[in-house]
């Protein structure tokens, strides 16, 4: 009860403070959106295939989602609640999950708009419905690597500056515009780490499996948070300098 | 309530390693409020730190209602209440109630007479009447109250307060103080961190003065004012010359020689009684002008603190 409290409580948090507004859904896909219109502009019959939507849609929720929690630790680490959060039962792992969560909200908020926007300029969506399914699988993996960065700041001071090369690093193992057999042979182990939202690889069984994936990396996310709160206690630095 | 035996909490980087605590023992029982003095730097908030499950300790043992804080840290979570202090802490951007609720979840407290528990507390501090309002347009000693607010929340048997009364006007500071001792009028324990000598004076039962992380000088106020009054003495002042008083008080063994001031001269001197009998039958004209002072808080702790 006192982690769906807790949980909950963190999500509410996120979208009060950061001020979920129709207007910030709407600015935070607007780059998404871009990309969408130049895809469409560069394809030969002025549309994007169902793989390349979802692949937009992706890059709505996991930069939002990514941005967004970066900016909370942050916050809290200045404002000085992290370091009051250390100090209850419910630890920094769980509001920061909920905040996480929250984040992704907007972000799926701001996937719907880039879809509305995008849709009619589309020739064909013939794997959009599982491309849907695939990408909402993902996201659950995808808030455990964010919950994985978020540790690293956490512990790191200064370590929020490499959080750009980072999401564009993961967006390349994503499977969201490079299919993992494009890869270089020597990546590909890497790219079969991070949950894939490439609709080709939706079969059953591969959504089972990118299922297990996902949840194992929101396990190790909240492990990752835990340690790192746990290494601040040993340290005194990270969030309590 | 709070024991604390032998702690040693050390800060290391890659180029050098500093102690900011060095075998710090102290207690803390129900209904009493403990006040640790001391410069910056001197270990403080470290303390608190690690009694608030935020640092673990090197060495030493540091237990909060019997619950071991490193051992033991949710059952210690449950069992304190932590004021920071100052403009961090809090989420400026929401309502005092809003505030309460968010930290209510983390602790865990049913939905079910949450209201009315936020309602009292906010009542406690002062703040029912702004409960609404956001948390940026608070005054200084709005938010302080607010901290101790959310401390207490919890119905915590023990408080840490880190400088509550830190950049307070004197009218918010008195308030602050007064909310502090009717915490240990219902039973609490209280640690507080303080720079401010009036506070520790005032509210304090037991003072612990921490000097490059050691505890230098412990006790209640009055304790350290007569202990230091038999080491550095006590201050007599009277309207007679510089050198009358000297050779009146010869017998004594004055620890300074007499020194002018405007009304006259002073001296100091251990037998306080003593000498004033003296000082009465030598200058009797001038016993109305006869003036004796003892070592202030202040002064006991300057001259004990080095600076870091």
């Amino acid at each position: 009860m006192r982690v769906l409290s807790a949980l909950g409580a963190g999500a509410v948090l996120h979208l009060r403070v950061s001020a979920l507004t129709p207007m910030a859904v709407v600015s935070s896909s607007l780059t998404p959106v871009g990309m969408g219109l130049l895809l469409c502009a560069g394809a030969a019959d002025r549309g994007v295939a169902g793989q390349q939507l979802v692949s937009i849609a992706f890059i709505a929720v996991w930069g939002t989602m990514l941005v967004q929690s970066v900016i909370a630790v942050v916050q809290e680490r200045n404002w000085g609640t992290m370091a009051m959060l250390a100090t209850t039962p419910s630890g920094i792992a769980l509001p920061l999950l909920g905040r996480v969560f929250a984040a992704a909200v907007h972000g799926l908020l701001s996937a719907a708009v880039v879809l509305l926007v995008l849709l009619p300029l589309v020739s064909t969506t013939d794997v959009l419905g599982l491309g849907l399914v695939t990408l909402v699988i993902a996201l659950v993996g995808y808030a455990g690597v964010t919950l994985a960065i978020v540790s690293w700041i956490v512990r790191h001071r200064y370590a929020s500056g490499g959080v750009n090369g980072l999401f564009e690093l993961i967006l390349l193992f994503s499977g969201a515009f490079v299919a993992m057999s494009a890869l270089p042979a020597g990546l590909r182990p890497v790219g079969y780490l991070f949950p894939s939202v490439r609709v080709a690889d939706a079969s059953a069984g591969t959504l089972a499996v990118q299922l297990l994936v996902s949840v194992a990396w929101l396990a190790a996310g909240l492990l990752l948070l835990t340690g790192a709160s746990n290494s601040v206690r040993k340290t005194g630095k990270g969030f309590l300098q | 309530m709070i024991r604390v035996d032998d702690l040693v909490v050390e800060y290391s980087s890659r180029k050098s390693r500093r102690r900011a605590l060095d075998g710090v023992s102290l207690r803390v029982e129900p209904g009493q409020v403990v006040g640790l003095l001391g410069p910056n730097g001197a270990g403080k908030t470290t303390l608190t730190k690690v009694l608030s499950t935020l640092l673990r300790p090197m060495a030493g043992a540091a237990t909060v209602c019997g619950f071991d804080v490193v051992r033991e840290r949710r059952s210690v979570q449950r069992s304190i209440g932590v004021a920071f202090g100052g403009d961090l802490g809090i989420y400026s951007r929401l309502s005092a109630r809003d505030n309460l609720r968010f930290f209510a979840a983390m602790y865990g407290l049913p939905r079910r007479g949450l209201r009315e528990r936020i309602h009292d507390v906010l009542a406690t501090v002062a703040l029912a009447d702004r409960a609404r309002d956001r948390v940026e347009t608070f005054s200084r000693g709005m938010k302080q109250r607010l901290h101790i607010a959310r401390a207490i929340l919890h119905d915590p048997p023990v408080l840490l307060l880190d400088e509550p009364a830190s950049g307070l006007d004197p009218v918010s500071a008195i308030e602050l103080r007064q909310l502090v001792m009717s915490l240990r009028e219902a039973g609490r324990a209280v640690l507080l961190t303080t720079h401010d000598l009036v506070e520790a004076e005032t509210v304090c039962d037991h003072v612990n003065i921490l000097s490059r992380g050691s505890i230098v000088l412990a006790g209640s106020p009055a304790e350290l004012r007569s202990n230091a009054a038999l080491d550095a003495g006590s201050r007599l002042e009277l309207a007679v010359p510089p050198s009358a008083l000297d050779q009146a008080l010869a017998s004594y063994g004055p620890l300074d020689a007499a020194a002018a001031t405007g009304a006259g001269a002073s001296v100091r001197v251990r037998d306080v009684a003593g000498a004033v009998r003296t000082v009465a039958q030598a200058f009797p004209d001038a016993l109305p002008t006869l003036r004796v002072s003892h070592p202030t808080l202040e002064e006991i702790y300057v001259s004990r603190v080095d600076r870091p």
